[in-house]
């Protein structure tokens, strides 16, 4: 299969239009206490380990790690990274560091392995966000309006105390701090606990404090986002669309629907994408990119997107047309990780929404306005404390866009550009930390709203004869609308 | 939903047929037919045992104890049983999973068996003439452009762009997008050699509509992206055209051969229909 495999891919690369890489998954699962911390291992070139390390030679992600690094050593020129994903659905095991019954789980080694060979981490695909999400919060955190974005697991949401809904059936394990187990009545509904470790924003925070310990920063993640749907179309992420991703789980209008009944339904999403900033579209430079975490991940949506750290960016950068040239040479781009000057730094973000498709058949794909840009900081104090403090840098935030769920237009519109120039203004220059950046659009029809929408002449919420599938559709609690987005890869403050 | 009133099962012949089969199959086990003289034999020989013990190990990455060893032995000698058991009531018969199994497996071993040719180059010529149609290369363009932005010229943008560009015809020929009084833009200042789906990803479909078409050598627009106006200069073109053979030889050849390959395993099935007589309509 191995073999097949890369003759497929060799005749599919094409260099400068479509690169395709060697590549595969490594995917452990039995049962739900062992799933979730899935790899995608990728190779820079054609020089490729002989066979794929597979759950059947390293059940453990840090052995197939090693073994994948000796395999690799041992044929000439073999390069390889690995992702992991789908991390909030590890059942806290992605950003473990130590186990209840086991003591240490994250040793130093594993750590080097880590920061090796995985230079980033997925936040989103079908199977949900990964960000972050309030009442899973890592340290201290403050509630976070953007946080509970497509989380798909437990279904029922758990948010900070003062916010808990009535059906919240979430218990935590005294055992295992930072953790909740999904005891919904349900049947069908995801069994497994989420956890604090399943989310990116608690490992950036946590590789800080790691660094203090071990040296080396275990979690210097740069981000992506995938599709991961199961149905051979990559990328497909458009709401409009959209008709499930898991076949029999999820292949009619009830399961798509029904928030109550779905395990694998309602609650996913189209998916996201991955952008990598690099030299030409070729195996090598993209490759060498994703190395340096120059990437950005989208819940799905082509937003552009550029963010820059440096010490020197004239205030007026934005207005600039040589900025790219001018944010290069005056600092970093995003992945990138700054040195302890004593000065805070300044930090340009700029994006532009999607462009506007018109496809063969006609039908147009319009972009939606941005709302505004995001920056969120996480540090370490002196106690060896993580923090993390949003800040919105563009003006007019709440721009008063919003859709009619009944024909999904957009009723007020956004920018088709925002950038700002924003220094931090509680900047501790003893003190690590990693900056990233969200930039939202304006709110868009949820693809479940595009299924409820197609039906929406033939019933009403009070008609007892409409179908099984409407009644998803009349739920209170059920997402109607959703906010795409984009993350910029962080780019770190190190004052060692 | 209406596709799936159309699965297999729900089809009335499939019920009839597997009623039948279940009624002549318990026939069979209520009134075994009488046996004859020997016991038939279930030999268990060292390479099954061997070859267990491994699929053990890949399994699970240990060798099997001497308890799983005799559970594994006699799960195994349980199936074999059953499976001569089912055979002998000719439970295989009429089934059509069994049928498309080994439908596959006749399909793999004739697979195995052709062998991949390369055409001369006559032959390949003649079907990349007969393929023209298949080897096209698409339109390419080279341009560089100045960019107004909608949301910070609002109304003005294209009166903007207007202006700017009488200022670029009157400068000269040359195409300098460093000069005037354009914006920042998020995508490339200059491009060579794109197509038009190339265009589309970083400025819009309608841009990428109408630079795909322009001649070369002067300043045009105001041309809207999703972005707002652009002045555009094109520095060269290459019109949507046919394929050489040469330009497409890997592609054309990986075409041939996957046909031809196609080609002789319909052969071989051809000549293995040739051995039955098809009788009805």
């Amino acid at each position: 299969v191995w073999e097949v495999s890369q003759e497929i891919t060799e005749a599919a690369n094409d260099p400068c239009t479509f690169t395709a890489f060697h590549g595969y998954e490594w995917t452990r699962s039995e049962g739900d206490a062992s799933a979730g911390v899935h790899r995608n291992i990728i190779f820079r070139g054609s020089e490729v380990v002989d066979s794929p390390v597979s759950t059947f030679e390293a059940w453990d992600q840090y052995d197939m790690l090693a073994e994948t690094r000796d395999a690799c050593e041992a044929v000439s020129d073999c390069q390889f990274l690995a992702i992991p994903h789908n991390p909030n659905f590890s059942y806290g095991l992605m950003f473990q560091v130590e186990d209840a019954e086991d003591g240490t789980v994250l040793t130093a080694e594993g750590a080097q392995l880590r920061a090796d060979f995985e230079p980033l981490i997925e936040v989103f695909q079908v199977k949900g966000g990964s960000e972050c999400r309030n009442g899973f919060q890592y340290f201290s955190a403050e509630y976070d309006e953007f946080c509970d974005f497509e989380i798909i697991q437990p279904t029922t949401l758990c948010h900070l105390p003062e916010a808990d809904p009535d059906n919240c059936l979430l218990e935590c394990d005294p055992e295992r701090p930072n953790t909740a187990r999904n005891e919904t009545e349900d049947a069908e509904a995801i069994p497994g606990c989420a956890a604090s470790t399943d989310f990116v924003r608690n490992a950036l925070k946590e590789g800080l404090v790691q660094q203090e310990r071990l040296g080396l920063n275990p979690f210097k993640y740069g981000f992506v986002g995938g599709t991961d749907n199961h149905n051979g179309t990559p990328s497909g992420v458009e709401e409009e669309i959209f008709r499930g991703s898991h076949g029999e789980l999820d292949n009619d209008a009830v399961e798509q629907v029904d928030r109550e009944g779905g395990v694998l339904a309602n609650v996913e999403n189209p998916g996201g994408l991955s952008a990598v900033w690099a030299e030409e579209n070729t195996r090598a430079s993209l490759f060498d990119a994703m190395m340096r975490k120059e990437t950005y991940a989208t819940s799905g949506t082509r937003i552009v997107h550029r963010f820059f750290g440096g010490w020197d960016y004239p205030a007026d950068l934005c207005d600039d047309p040589d900025l790219v040239q001018k944010g290069y040479d005056g600092g970093v781009s995003m992945g990138g990780t700054l040195p302890g000057t004593g000065d805070a730094p300044t930090f340009v973000a700029w994006a532009s929404r999607a462009a506007d498709l018109t496809d063969a058949d006609g039908t147009s794909w319009p972009g939606t306005p941005l709302q505004r840009i995001q920056i969120i900081k996480v540090w370490t104090d002196d106690a060896g404390e993580a923090h993390e403090q949003v800040y919105d840098i563009t003006p007019d935030p709440d721009n008063g866009a919003s859709v009619d769920t009944e024909t999904c237009e957009l009723t007020s519109a956004g920018s088709d550009e925002l950038c700002a120039v924003w220094t931090d203004p509680d900047f501790d220059a003893g003190e690590r930390a990693s900056y990233y950046t969200r930039v939202l659009e304006d709110p868009t029809c949820r693809w479940t709203q595009h299924i409820c929408n197609e039906s929406a002449g033939e019933w009403s919420c009070d008609d007892p004869d409409s179908p099984e599938y409407w009644e998803g559709c009349c739920l209170p609690d059920a997402p109607k609308t959703v906010q795409e987005r984009a993350w910029a890869s962080p780019i770190w403050y190190d004052p060692s | 939903m209406a596709s799936q009133d159309k699965r297999w099962w729900r089809e009335p012949l499939v019920h009839f047929v597997g009623i039948g089969a279940v009624l002549f199959a318990a026939d069979l086990v209520l009134n075994p037919p009488p046996v004859d003289s020997g016991v038939p034999t279930i030999e268990v020989t060292q390479e099954l045992v061997d070859a267990l013990g491994m699929a053990w190990d890949d399994k699970t990455g240990r060798p099997l104890s001497e308890a799983e060893q005799r559970a594994v032995l006699d799960s195994w000698i349980r199936s074999e049983a059953l499976y001569r058991e089912a055979v002998r009531l000719g439970l295989d018969r009429g089934d059509t999973i069994v049928r498309r199994r080994l439908v596959q497996k006749m399909e793999f071993l004739l697979e195995g068996s052709l062998r991949p040719r390369d055409p001369d180059e006559g032959e390949l010529e003649a079907w990349f003439d007969e393929h023209a149609g298949d080897y096209t290369l698409p339109a390419r363009t080279s341009f560089v452009h100045q960019y107004y932005s909608r949301s910070r010229r609002g109304d003005g943008t294209d009166a903007a762009a207007s202006a700017a560009l009488e200022q670029l015809v009157g400068a000269g020929p040359q195409p300098d997008p460093a000069s005037g009084s354009a914006d920042p833009f998020m995508g490339p200042k200059a491009q060579s050699g794109v197509t038009e789906r190339q265009i589309e990803r970083e400025f819009g479909s309608a841009f990428a509509a109408s630079v795909i078409d322009q001649a070369p050598g002067s300043w045009m627009g105001p041309v809207r992206s999703s972005y707002g106006s652009h002045l555009v200069y094109v520095t060269d073109r290459q019109r949507e055209r046919p394929a050489s053979l040469d330009e497409q030889r890997a592609e054309a050849l990986a075409a041939w051969r996957a046909e031809d390959l196609e080609v002789q395993l319909r052969d071989q099935v051809d000549g293995i229909v040739t051995r039955y007589s098809v009788e009805g309509s």
